[in-house]
């Protein structure tokens, strides 16, 4: 009896809780969903003056605190997103530009080049570095010697910096390098005609491993006292300098005398196009085995010929008057024939837009190779196939199956100009001559007249 | 070291020997071994995260005991002087045990008792012996501080319904309680089922709500009079807001209440730091009752579940925190901008807060578009700046034990146990909430000053580059922590007229493991795959006696010798990224002595304790930013060694038949008594740094009060009854930086004008006085159809009384010290506020 009534109570209380349970699971609200807040704008700050007017207001090597309620528009034209401004950004207006110090990291996020600001100036300084003006919020003077304005907090920022709607990509003000003018500092800039002078070619823009800066000569076709310069600190820093002619965009600014240019990042620099400095291209390497001797295996200094399987190699030969190279597979009896013609090293450092050609012709062609290809790790020692080789897309003869092509075939010109420093240039041959009759590869190819030029 | 264990063998055996005979002389009991049925648990509001935590999900100040025992000492450490974070002996959690069903709850990655697998369920805990200390353990081998062991089986439950709401202003507001149990069925059965929940929209904390609730049913099968089968399953989900430690500064900006975790989203306070965990365990047991008294008692359980806790990551964005130290005013040197800052949080006490806004305009402001591999369709606008990530530790964990007890004749008890312990973790972060953004980037923004060693150091995963992570998917750290326990005992104890002695041996073996899951770019080598499997043997050693001089007097001694093998987090250098670990691998030793007398009459009763504990070769592993190096470091700590040595007294008289007046004391004297050694390491490559030397020999440890004392006054009259209870306590030294005891740190002095002691001196919390009472009253009834007896009863507590706000309850020096200029004030300390005035009002209804 007690036993029946204990379970029945069981039963009735434990259906009790089990409603309970499930209400208050009804009411476990256990992860809300949180809406996006508006984004945040600032108060809508209207410009009452022009940057012009602003710049005016300072006297340099002065520091002024600005207690009128003056309010400036502009659009970010550099910011710290690769690091080569630093806790900075610079805003430019229709009239003039001007730096923003600001004490923090990562204001790229929030001050985006193209975004639109507006500077309530109330309560901030105008002062300048080395003939930059610049805005900030206070100036330390805790050693009287060099006094140095304050940038301006993260927690105050947005006292006196607004987003404004309406941002876009600031256009690059066409100038000359004659042209800097004073009025344009701190102005997004598009020099054409420029490039490094040799010594600063291929250099990295700066010193990251000692976080030291550097400046590198730009020059157009006569002139060389603008400078590039370049934080210890940018992202960009072990990048090499270009070496060809073109148009650099950047903030134009000023050290005391000194012009220079800042550029936000490498694609500001569009050096594609030949140098000026020389009048046409120069010759870094020629050869038309004029002085080879007929029917012997090429010989001369600085240059290799390899026979790497089959004992075939790269042998002078004479048609009227005209000396050329050839290789063939012919005759060998060897299951693989790969046999290598290596040129001395050419040194790309002094010279940009460096191109490759030379000449070709194929004989009874059943489908032997030869392939031009270009390295800068091989050691100059016998075994090249240990080096890392880049192949070049050369035109090389082919399709003359029975005897040789009448015309020589030109190679094009292979684009070298993404190499640097010393630069082997290989022809690679590969055939067989199996003593089966059938799957021989034995085409014949000639080569001559090898050039390399650049400017 | 071996003879002495021959001699505690050839002990245990003589012991087997002798119970055979019988004795049949009456003896006291021994008043110093405490058990007791507690009656109605209060619980223990100091849940407080620890951001030197190593993986930021364990709560440090853990209360080492659930219950207190009648003794009223214990009583008053485990609650009263609980508000300033008061740890008997000097001792942490670790040195404390939860078996449940007789199987120990605890986790072998922190050595604590595993609270979050029974938070809220103390309520069905009645049947609960909370055993202090190595002396008399019937349950176990016994540790240094308390073993509390709950019956949570349905037989040993009254057949009793029960309900119960709490108001309350600590970290819930409200709870709710149903509980029913069947008491012993005639068929055999037993049933017995608690729920509950707690719920605050804003507890205690400002800005931190809470919602957790739990659940327990037991069903146990009498088999016969020799066999009972229990099953109980239990568990409690819980979500609770944090509070985070605050600087003095901020305390002066933003108010006494004030929680940098929270900020305001659409007029709703948004908590940033919030922890979820819920630890489903099912437990086995069985209890055989053998011939001639002997007992078996086996137990199984497995717990799976998840711990996490939300907090904010940022790549590319300023800090988002709303305290950062170049936030405050303190941190702009320039008097001019200094009060500019000033005025500026004056005017907008708002910007101590998280700026939500801001946040989600950052993450809304950004353009660069991606493409989702493997599906062109999908463009990804924005990326995200900052974001929610939720840390996870998904648990599993397998433990069995078995406990065999015989007695040995008339006077002695024969204790012998074996358990065994698999548990695994599994740490990854996940995309919580991308705050508006469409994507993050799998890309870890500290490795990036190493980008010019090699291109991909700065991969999360190198074998998926740059990933695009999504909401809800993992990213950042992947890995496994695996452990193995085994422990054996064996123990006897004997009551003679005169003395009681016991003696026991334990030995435990350990053995872990990391496994990476992910191919980091810092440690492409170290980081994927099963590291080396690091095994440890601890034997432990203890004896004890008590000598009864008579019913009035008895004086006892307790001696311990023990081995610990060290925690996983401090043999893994930064197992987040790698499978390192420190140079000096070592066991911690442990040696204890206590000497215990206690005085009853009928007027009073009198209780001292005298103990002192020596901890040798513990370790520690610290990871921070280094303003010297310039970048995240490891401090690996070697040769940790700590003294506690001290007090406890406790003067219970009774009055009068109603009134009784109690007398607690606690004297400690704990400190670190070596040098430890110091090895840095750089957290990107790994390379040392810097060996060395921390000077912090007689160093106090930290958090506890070294001393306190209290007066209860308790008085009752009928079914009424109220403690008013005064606390104080005092000597509260703050957690200091080993960083400021080095060489290092203090090889500029002689050229700044910082005096050495402002570096090297260790700082101290004031003492602290709190006002308590404690009021209840009962009605009783029987029904008249059956009857039963029902119950109404009424409790309140109500503590610290005398105080508004909330007070200090604990802090450290912050790890970040300013090396080349030797400002203290650049990151100063950190302070966990504890509870000021709290109360909880319970009714609850027993049918």
């Amino acid at each position: 009896m007690s036993m029946v009534s204990s379970s029945m109570s069981f039963k009735n209380v434990f259906i009790q809780w089990v409603c309970i349970f499930f209400l208050w699971g009804s009411f476990c609200n256990c992860e809300k969903v949180w809406d996006a807040p508006p984004m945040y704008t600032g108060p809508a700050l209207k410009a009452n003056m022009s940057i012009k007017d602003l710049l005016r207001l300072h006297i340099p090597n002065n520091y002024e605190k600005i207690s009128a309620d003056y309010i400036i528009e502009g659009t970010v034209t550099a910011n710290d997103k690769t690091d080569n401004f630093y806790k900075s950004i610079i805003i430019q207006d229709a009239t003039a530009a001007v730096t923003i110090k600001l004490d923090g990291y990562n204001l790229f996020s929030k001050y985006a080049v193209g975004q639109k600001l507006g500077i309530a100036l109330g309560g901030l300084w105008l002062s300048d570095y080395a003939g930059m003006t610049q805005i900030g919020v206070g100036v330390d003077r805790s050693d009287p010697a060099s006094p140095f304005l304050l940038g301006i907090p993260q927690p105050l920022m947005n006292r006196f910096i607004s987003l404004l709607a309406g941002g876009k990509l600031m256009i690059p003000i066409p100038v000359l390098a004659t042209g800097l003018v004073d009025s344009l500092k701190g102005c997004l800039v598009a020099i054409d005609q420029l490039e490094f002078v040799v010594s600063d070619t291929g250099k990295p823009y700066s010193d990251l491993v000692n976080q030291l800066p550097a400046s590198h000569t730009l020059r157009t076709c006569a002139i060389g006292n603008l400078y590039l310069r370049t934080s210890g600190f940018a992202s960009f820093g072990n990048a090499l300098t270009p070496r060809g002619n073109g148009t650099a965009t950047g903030i134009y600014t000023v050290f005391r005398t000194q012009k220079q240019l800042v550029i936000r990042d490498t694609s500001d620099l569009k050096l594609t196009g030949l140098r000026c400095s020389v009048t046409g291209p120069k010759t870094l390497f020629a050869e038309d085995f004029s002085t080879a001797i007929t029917d012997s295996s090429f010989a001369s200094a600085g240059y290799k010929n390899i026979s790497e399987v089959g004992g075939k190699y790269f042998t002078a030969k004479k048609t009227s008057a005209n000396l050329y190279l050839e290789i063939s597979a012919f005759a060998a009896r060897q299951n693989a024939v790969i046999s290598w013609f290596i040129l001395p090293p050419i040194n790309l450092d002094h010279s940009a837009n460096e191109i490759l050609h030379f000449d070709t012709k194929d004989g009874f062609d059943n489908g032997a190779i030869l392939q031009a290809m270009v390295s800068t790790n091989y050691d100059g020692g016998n075994s090249p196939a240990r080096a890392k080789w880049t192949l070049l897309p050369a035109v090389i003869a082919k399709g003359s199956v029975s005897g040789f092509a009448p015309q020589w075939m030109f190679s094009n010109n292979l684009d070298l100009s993404k190499f640097k420093g010393n630069v082997y240039i290989a022809f690679r041959y590969e055939g067989n001559d199996p003593s089966a009759a059938i799957g021989k590869l034995t085409t014949s190819f000639r080569l001559d007249n090898i050039m390399v030029q650049g400017n | 070291m071996r003879g002495i264990y021959l001699c505690l063998i050839c002990f245990f055996m003589l012991s087997f020997l002798q119970a055979q005979k019988r004795n049949k002389q009456k003896t006291p009991p021994n008043l110093l071994m405490q058990k007791v049925v507690v009656s109605e648990p209060d619980e223990i509001p100091i849940v407080i995260l620890d951001p030197d935590a190593k993986n930021g999900l364990e709560p440090s100040f853990v209360a080492s005991s659930l219950h207190a025992n009648k003794d009223p000492f214990y009583n008053t450490a485990s609650f009263g002087f609980a508000a300033a974070g008061f740890m008997i002996k000097g001792l942490d959690a670790s040195f404390s045990q939860t078996l449940l069903n007789g199987l120990p709850i605890k986790s072998l990655l922190t050595g604590n008792p595993h609270f979050a697998v029974y938070s809220g369920l103390q309520p069905m805990m009645r049947k609960t012996v909370v055993l202090d200390g190595i002396a008399g353990n019937e349950l176990s081998f016994g540790l240094l501080g308390n073993t509390t062991g709950a019956d949570i089986r349905a037989l040993v439950m009254p057949k009793q319904n029960k309900i119960a709401v709490t108001t309350a202003n600590r970290a819930y507001a409200h709870k709710y309680v149903v509980q029913m149990s069947t008491g012993p069925l005639k068929n055999g059965w037993a049933f017995a089922a608690h729920l509950n929940a707690r719920l605050a929209s804003e507890g205690y904390y400002s800005g931190c709500g809470y919602e957790g609730y739990g659940y327990l049913l037991s069903v146990d099968k009498k088999l016969n009079e020799r066999v009972i089968l229990s099953l109980s399953l239990l568990g409690a989900p819980i979500a609770a807001e944090r509070q985070a430690p605050v600087l003095q500064e901020s305390l002066q900006y933003f108010g006494a209440n004030y929680n940098p975790n929270w900020g305001m989203q659409n007029g709703l306070k948004r908590n940033a730091v919030k922890s979820t965990t819920h630890m489903p365990t099912l437990i086995f047991s069985t209890a055989l009752t053998l011939p001639a008294a002997q007992k078996l008692n086996f137990a199984i359980g497995v717990t799976i579940g998840v711990k996490s806790i939300t907090g904010l990551d940022w790549n590319s964005a300023a800090d988002p925190r709303a305290d950062y130290y170049k936030y405050l005013p303190s941190y702009y040197k320039d008097a001019a901008l200094g009060a500019l800052m000033h005025q500026e949080l004056l005017q907008n006490p708002g910007k101590g807060q998280l700026d939500w806004t801001g946040m989600y305009s950052l993450n809304a402001l950004s353009n660069e578009p991606v493409i989702v591999s493997g599906n062109p369709n999908v463009l990804l606008q924005k990326k995200a700046a900052v974001i929610l990530e939720n840390r996870i530790d998904a648990q599993h964990t397998l433990v069995a034990s078995l406990l065999y007890q015989s007695p040995l004749g008339k006077l002695g008890l024969f204790t012998a146990g074996i358990n065994a312990q698999l548990e695994r973790h599994h740490f990854y972060k996940k995309v919580h909430d991308l705050l508006g953004a469409d994507y993050y980037v799998n890309i870890n923004q500290f490795a990036e000053d190493a980008l010019q060693i090699r291109t991909d150091v700065n991969q999360f995963d190198i074998e998926n580059p740059n990933q695009i992570i999504l909401q809800n998917q993992k990213f950042g750290y992947n890995y496994i922590a695996k452990f193995l326990q085994t422990a054996a005992f064996l123990q006897s104890s004997w009551t003679f007229a005169r003395f009681d002695i016991f003696a026991g041996l334990q030995l435990t073996g350990n053995r872990f493991n990391r496994i990476g899951l992910v191919k980091n770019g810092l440690f492409p080598l170290q980081s994927k795959g099963a590291s080396h499997t690091y095994y440890f043997t601890s034997p432990e050693a203890k004896m004890g006696a008590t000598y009864k001089l008579n019913g009035r007097h008895y004086f006892a001694l307790e001696l311990l010798s023990a081995a610990r093998a060290p925690l996983f987090d401090n043999l893994f250098v930064a197992p987040k990224m790698r499978s390192t670990v420190t140079d000096n691998i070592s066991s911690e030793k442990i040696r204890s002595a206590l000497l215990g007398y206690q005085y009853q009459s009928n007027f009073c009763k009198v209780g001292i304790r005298a103990f002192l504990i020596a901890q040798k070769d513990a370790q520690d592993i610290l990871t921070f930013y280094h303003d010297g190096y310039h970048s995240f470091v490891n401090y690996a700590l070697t040769g940790i060694n700590k003294i506690m040595q001290g007090l406890e007294t406790s003067i219970d008289f009774s009055l009068h038949e109603n009134l009784s007046l109690q007398l607690i004391g606690a004297l400690g004297d704990y400190r670190f008594s070596s040098r430890q050694q110091l090895v840095v390491s750089s957290d990107n490559d790994a390379a040392v740094l810097e060996k060395g030397i921390v000077y912090v020999n007689n160093f106090k440890v930290a958090r506890t009060p070294q001393r306190a004392a209290a007066v209860n006054i308790s008085y009752r009259l009928g079914s009424f009854f109220s403690i008013i209870s005064v606390h104080y306590m005092d000597k509260r030294w703050m957690s200091f930086n080993p960083i400021r005891r080095t060489y290092g740190a203090t090889a500029a002095l002689d050229t700044l004008p910082v005096q050495r002691s402002q570096i090297t001196a260790q700082a101290q919390l004031p003492a602290m006085f709190t006002l308590g009472a404690l009021l209840g009253q009962s009605i009783r009834w029987y029904r008249v159809k059956n009857k039963q007896p029902q119950t109404i009863m009424c409790i309140v507590s109500l503590n610290n009384i005398l105080q508004n706000s909330p007070v200090l309850m604990g802090g450290y020096e912050q790890l970040r010290f300013d090396i080349a200029k030797l400002d203290v004030n650049k990151f100063p300390p950190k302070y966990f506020l504890g509870y000021g005035f709290n109360f909880s009002a319970t009714i609850s209804f027993t049918f």
